[in-house]
């Protein structure tokens, strides 16, 4: 029997909007999307760990999307939501603009990141439909930024 | 003759304080005394307590050992004040209400920080003092670590 290690004709991701542009994360990287609760600062901590939050009676650190991509930063509202994540085994609330959901794209939309853009180190892909639709490599930039980060201290 | 288990403690004595409008912890064994600030300069990072804060807590910071040559004996106990806005009070809280830092900030807040109690839904970060007052004296925790990265580094070399 030959080989079926097949492309998926789809792929699921999860829609954010950071400082106005269009991201999305791999899809299996997100749980849930929660409103934001109250997030206590936490001292010394680099400004894209914004503080943490209690969700279910755990802590969980919150991270400003916009902050993390040097895009600004997020700012918070009454209709906030933010996205609970996790990342190399570690849980992590994502904060952004605005957390739009789940969307499936077929797979032949998926195009590399373009070489030497701006953060592209960070992108896994592009999907052009209607407009282009970074894939954040969630779990490169957090690693790169805790690395920068502690290096600093 | 019955050896009695070790009872872990359920209940931690805790001091609560604000500075610079946050909420913060730390255990109450930590603190000699609460006080009027002295005008002397604070000796210690504060944790953002206003220029014009009234109140310190005072805290013992631990002598220095003796050198390693032994003709130095170690220094005594010094007495630092640690800056606040307000003091909220002693308060005793359950040690199912105490929180370790999450693994992802662990390394990226200050060192200080060792969790967090919940009060209601509100997280307060609960502060190692003593942690705290050695950050500024040489040879205190952040040189300390530095010191670590430069033997890790040699070490790897």
């Amino acid at each position: 029997v030959a080989s079926t290690d097949l492309e998926p004709a789809e792929i699921e991701l999860f829609r954010v909007t950071i400082a106005g542009q269009a991201f999305a994360i791999e899809s299996d990287l997100v749980h849930e999307v929660v409103r934001t609760p109250p997030i206590t600062p936490l001292p010394g901590a680099p400004p894209f760990l914004v503080g943490v939050a209690a969700h279910r009676g755990l802590v969980v650190p919150v991270v400003d999307l916009a902050r993390l991509l040097g895009r600004g930063q997020t700012e918070l509202g009454g209709r906030s939501r933010m996205a609970i994540g996790r990342a190399d085994g570690m849980v992590v609330a994502l904060l952004a603009d605005e957390v739009v959901g789940l969307s499936r794209f077929p797979a032949r939309a998926l195009r590399s990141a373009p070489l030497g853009a701006e953060g592209a180190e960070f992108i896994l892909g592009v999907i052009f439909e209607g407009g282009s639709l970074n894939i954040l490599d969630l779990r490169r930039a957090l690693a790169a930024a805790r690395e920068r980060a502690i290096a600093r201290k | 003759v019955e050896i009695e288990p070790e009872i872990a403690p359920t209940e931690v004595d805790l001091v609560i304080y604000e500075a610079r409008g946050r909420t913060f912890g730390s255990g109450a064994s930590e603190v000699v005394r609460v006080a009027r600030r002295s005008c002397a300069p604070a000796h210690v990072r504060s944790l953002g307590a206003a220029e014009g804060a009234g109140r310190a807590l005072v805290v013992r910071r631990r002598p220095r050992p003796a050198s390693p040559g032994g003709a130095k004996a170690p220094e005594p106990f010094q007495e630092v004040e640690v800056p606040i806005d307000r003091l909220i009070g002693f308060e005793r809280a359950s040690t199912r209400a105490l929180r370790r830092l999450p693994e992802f900030a662990l390394g990226l807040a200050d060192p200080s920080v060792v969790g967090f109690v919940l009060r209601g839904t509100a997280l307060v970060p609960l502060i190692d003092l003593e942690a705290l007052v050695c950050q500024d004296e040489p040879g205190g925790q952040r040189e300390t670590h530095a010191a670590a990265r430069g033997s890790d580094a040699a070490a790897r070399s």
